[in-house]
């Protein structure tokens, strides 16, 4: 069978729900627009951000459309391993940073971004190289092209229209209201996204006629009579050294800008350990729940209860088949609510790289106004960026990879042996190991893309050498250790901590004239 | 059998939790402005016996 373009319409009483949720978006915008008062209001939210609150926005920014499809695709193919395999490593590291979230917030109360935290233990360079892993890190593509597609999913209309108009939605509550109204529209979009998914699912497994039909489906969908690895949490063929490879873009939650953003805004370091320990159960369901709609999906094509539709549209197809009037609207709801939850922070994140990380650089006395006004203008370059680039590629395999290589390669070492080492570090061992981290992770995408190739069933691009297939979540493996090596010897070799030279600057300037 | 438990469980956890949240910001708020409240009011009663 060939799959098939579908269009999913709604009736009107969905597109109201639609337009009542967009205008709820600008007018929250809007409203925390004229409660603002200077820079610290504007991207850190005056640093009070209460735990419930910080639930919504850790869930719904790290949950986007990657996951949403990303999880679903896996589970229309490959069964509850999506669950077992792709997603239980990065539970365990939300566990993790609830108990590590508020160490970072005691020991750095000052703190704005994950950045700050290079730029105060190994200086400028350290600091730069750091802000262009975060920028390159929260460029949203993904998210771009997946409005674009939604909207084409629902209207037929083309694909560029709906990344404009999902584009100016967002870009117009975040420039104009800043941190409040990312984590107010946050928390609207995790309750949206996550009790459209948890109805979808028991509503599909209902309706579908449960386990039995299910696994019938499954046979008829695959054309085999053993379907038991669908309910095999290695999916029948996954190695350890594959679940590692697959799990290891997971460490980036250990340095997810977005994720200190929130951890330096919070009220408090019970407030962020609460919010963590709160969102596990919520990412575990949410999880849980879209692998069960790739499944479903699967079984629903076996079962000719909906077309073939491409494996990435299958949740969707689900969704629009057992919805009612009115939830289809509030699923459609929650499906962009889970692209434009992802897309507000990555932009906030891009915008305080420019405004905060870099201006500090160039203008290292930056009133709040001028703190302000860049931190705008970097929203704004981010987004331009990450529209230009949803409309130069169709297709973007291994983006997902290739940022997560980037900021676990440059940040993760410097950032906690900076935090948490006893002895303060050397200045030239942070330098080195966030420069070689981030131009390995550049070359070895360069390479990936260029002398490697796309293999579509395992979803990355492989590099081969000799008899050994290099896929490109290798790289972690391979430069993360190097980083780890050139940072131990730098700091036993190195001579002076980023104190010794502040010393020493100042001893300079007592002595002038 | 059992998938289909955890389906329902998992379902409504991701129903159920995001209420519990808003229930749980809901009281932090109502808190939060007894509080301000209750210092407003003591701030007025200072000022009306100086």
């Amino acid at each position: 069978m060939d799959a098939e373009e579908i269009i999913v319409p709604l009736h009107w009483v969905d597109w109201l729900i639609v337009v009542i949720y967009i205008a709820g978006m600008l007018w929250l915008g809007f409203y925390f627009s004229r409660r603002k008062k200077g820079f610290d209001d504007y991207f850190m939210a005056g640093r009070n951000i209460p735990a419930p609150l910080l639930v919504g926005t850790l869930v719904s920014t790290f949950y986007g459309l990657d996951t949403l499809f990303g999880t679903s695709e896996v589970g229309y193919f490959e069964g509850v391993s999506a669950f077992f395999a792709y997603s239980l490593p990065y539970t365990v590291l939300y566990i993790v940073m609830a108990f590590l979230s508020p160490q970072f917030k005691k020991r750095w109360p000052e703190n704005t971004t994950m950045q700050d935290i290079a730029f105060t233990k190994y200086g400028k360079t350290a600091g730069v190289t750091s802000s262009i892993a975060a920028f390159i890190y929260s460029t949203n593509t993904m998210e771009m092209m997946g409005i674009g597609f939604l909207v084409h999913l629902v209207t037929g209309w083309p694909f560029w229209v709906g990344v404009l108009i999902g584009a100016a939605v967002v870009l117009i509550y975040t420039y104009s209201g800043g941190l409040w109204a990312v984590v107010m529209t946050d928390f609207v979009q995790f309750c949206v996204m996550m009790i459209t998914v948890g109805i979808g699912v028991i509503l599909a497994w209902h309706a579908i006629g449960g386990f039995d039909n299910i696994v019938e489906g499954l046979r008829a969908f695959t054309g085999e009579e053993d379907v038991g690895y669908y309910f095999s949490p290695g999916a029948g063929y996954l190695t350890t050294w594959t679940l590692i490879a697959y799990s290891i873009t997971a460490l980036a939650v250990l340095a997810e800008p977005a994720f200190f953003q929130r951890i330096f805004a919070s009220a408090g370091p019970k407030e962020i350990k609460k919010a963590f320990a709160a969102g596990v159960p919520m990412w575990l369901s949410f999880d849980w729940a879209v692998t069960f709609l790739g499944i479903i999906g699967a079984a629903a094509i076996g079962l000719a209860i909906i077309p073939e539709v491409e494996p990435n549209q299958a949740l969707f197809a689900v969704l629009g088949e057992y919805l009612p009037t009115g939830l289809l609207g509030l699923a459609f709801v929650g499906v962009l609510a889970s692209a434009m939850s992802t897309a507000d922070s990555y932009f906030l994140v891009s915008g305080g790289v420019v405004g905060h990380d870099l201006q500090k650089v160039w203008r290292p006395q930056a009133t709040d106004k001028q703190k302000e006004r860049w931190t705008k203008n970097g929203i704004l370059i981010s987004a331009v960026i990450s529209v230009g680039l949803a409309f130069v590629f169709e297709k973007i395999m291994g983006v997902w990879v290739f940022q997560a290589t980037i900021i676990i390669c440059t940040a993760l070492i410097p950032v906690y042996f900076g935090t948490f080492s006893r002895k303060p570090p050397k200045k030239i061992a942070g330098t080195l190991a966030t420069v070689v981290g981030l131009g390995l992770s550049v070359i070895w995408y360069i390479l990936t893309v260029t002398i490697g190739y796309a293999d579509e069933d395992i979803g990355t691009q492989i590099i081969m050498a000799g008899d050994t297939a290099l896929w490109q979540e290798y790289g972690i493996l391979m430069i993360v250790p190097i980083v780890f090596i050139v940072y131990v010897v730098a700091n036993a070799l190195g001579r002076k901590t980023m104190e010794d030279h502040q010393a020493q600057a100042a001893q300079r300037t007592e002595a002038r004239p | 059998m059992g998938w289909g438990v955890f389906t329902y469980v998992f379902g409504a956890i991701c129903i159920g939790g995001p209420l519990l949240v808003a229930f749980w910001y809901a009281k932090a708020a109502r808190r939060k402005f007894r509080e301000f409240a209750a210092s407003a009011a003591a701030r007025d009663r200072t000022t009306e016996e100086r």
